[in-house]
């Protein structure tokens, strides 16, 4: 049996190789919890959150319903309100499963779980995008699409909720993930934009944190299983599409090769970005033309989504 | 089965199982690489709890593979 490292006492449960240490059940819940903590302080916000409401976007994937069970846990020593909030962005056979998981885990923390249609609110699902795209009758990236509708409503709801903050279920996976992708499209500006709290430029825009910033994918699973949050084994159908699942095989090839290898590009990351904001200046914004959200361009991006589904089936 | 072997049971999240035959005093690490598994992306659950890559396998052990990469 292989004792925890810290307290010698119990079996361990994860070996964390980027820190040579193997922790037990409780260590594990400790350090990870820390972690959330670690994040909501350097994000500036964990003074902050006394009478507040965070609208945490939930999926019923581990993650996201890690945010939401952590923050359950710190809501009454920090004093703030939760609500989740899921986009259910029309899957089927996917979203349908993912949610009846999700509204028994909101009832167990007694948590309210706002459901967010897209196809209601947006005009469209995502597999009718799948199946557009499938037809050549657009070419836009339906994985893009889901990503920028799934923010722009989940800002929107939040927003009507009078929700202070939005916290996702993003991890250090995800964020190095798309530091890379934000590398290969020369988008810097999405850099600069993108961090473990996004300033808020526009009244309209509900600030948003990350409390799973620290840690790794392979952190939450486990924590998700010790919690015994028995999701049902389902994924987004579409994922193996999606061009992070090749980084992600590539980082973590890397990561078991050179471990602290993703913890040391997140840190990376932080770094550019800092002084990315320095000389970036914040976009000038103005009203969407269709929506009337704040949006640097005429139409905001989702709208002009909107625009491109609508002229692909005039 | 020879005398410094072991069998394992393991069972992948797609519901697929499979027997492994292993030298005696392996562990999940070279269960692991035997499958051609990476530890990052993957959590071996016994009994219901996570164990680590350098637990030992003992013989008739039960092991659930659960990946941790999700699309969701």
């Amino acid at each position: 049996m292989v004792l925890c490292s810290r307290c010698g006492k119990a079996r361990s449960v994860i070996k964390l190789r980027y820190l040579g240490e193997t922790l037990c059940k409780n260590c594990f819940v400790e350090f990870f919890e820390e972690k959330v903590i670690k994040a909501l302080k350097d994000a500036g916000v964990l003074d902050n959150l006394s009478g507040k409401l965070v609208a945490v976007g939930v999926s019923g994937g581990k993650d996201s319903s890690n945010t939401l069970y952590v923050l359950n846990k710190l809501k009454e020593y920090f004093d703030f309100d939760l609500v989740g909030v899921c986009i259910d962005e029309g899957i089927v056979g996917y979203r349908d499963v993912k949610l009846k998981f999700l509204r028994n885990l909101c009832l167990s923390l007694g948590v309210e779980l706002v459901e967010v249609k897209m196809e209601r609110e947006m005009g469209i699902s995502i597999d009718e995008v799948y199946r557009l795209r499938r037809e050549k009758k657009i070419e836009l990236n339906p994985c893009g699409v889901c990503g920028v509708y799934r923010r722009y409503l989940l800002n929107r709801a939040a927003r009507d909720l009078g929700a202070d903050f939005v916290a996702t279920g993003h991890n250090l996976d995800d964020e190095v993930q798309t530091l890379f992708i934000n590398i290969f499209r020369g988008n810097y500006y999405n850099i600069a934009r993108e961090g473990l709290y996004t300033v808020p430029i526009a009244e309209d825009l509900v600030p948003r944190i990350k409390p799973l910033y620290y840690t790794y994918e392979k952190e939450s699973m486990v924590y998700f299983l010790l919690n015994k949050m028995y999701t049902p084994r389902v994924e987004c159908p579409y994922a193996p599409e999606s061009e992070r699942y090749y980084l992600r095989t590539w980082l973590n090839e890397l990561e078991l090769r050179e471990p602290g290898t993703k913890w040391r590009i997140l840190m990376f990351k932080m770094r550019l970005r800092e002084k990315l904001l320095k000389v970036i200046p914040p976009p000038k914004l103005r009203k969407c033309d269709r929506c009337g959200q704040s949006t640097p361009n005429i139409l905001c991006r989702a709208c002009e989504i909107r625009v491109m589904i609508e002229r692909a089936l005039s | 089965m020879k005398i410094n072997e072991i069998v394992v049971e393991v069972l992948f999240d797609s519901g697929e199982q499979l027997q492994v035959k292993l030298p005696a005093g392996s562990t999940v690490e070279h269960l692991l690489k035997l499958l051609e598994l990476n530890p990052e992306e993957t959590v071996v659950v016994k009994d219901g709890v996570p164990v680590v890559e350098d637990e030992e396998l003992e013989e008739g052990a039960r092991l659930e593979i659960v990946r941790v990469v999700s699309g969701g």
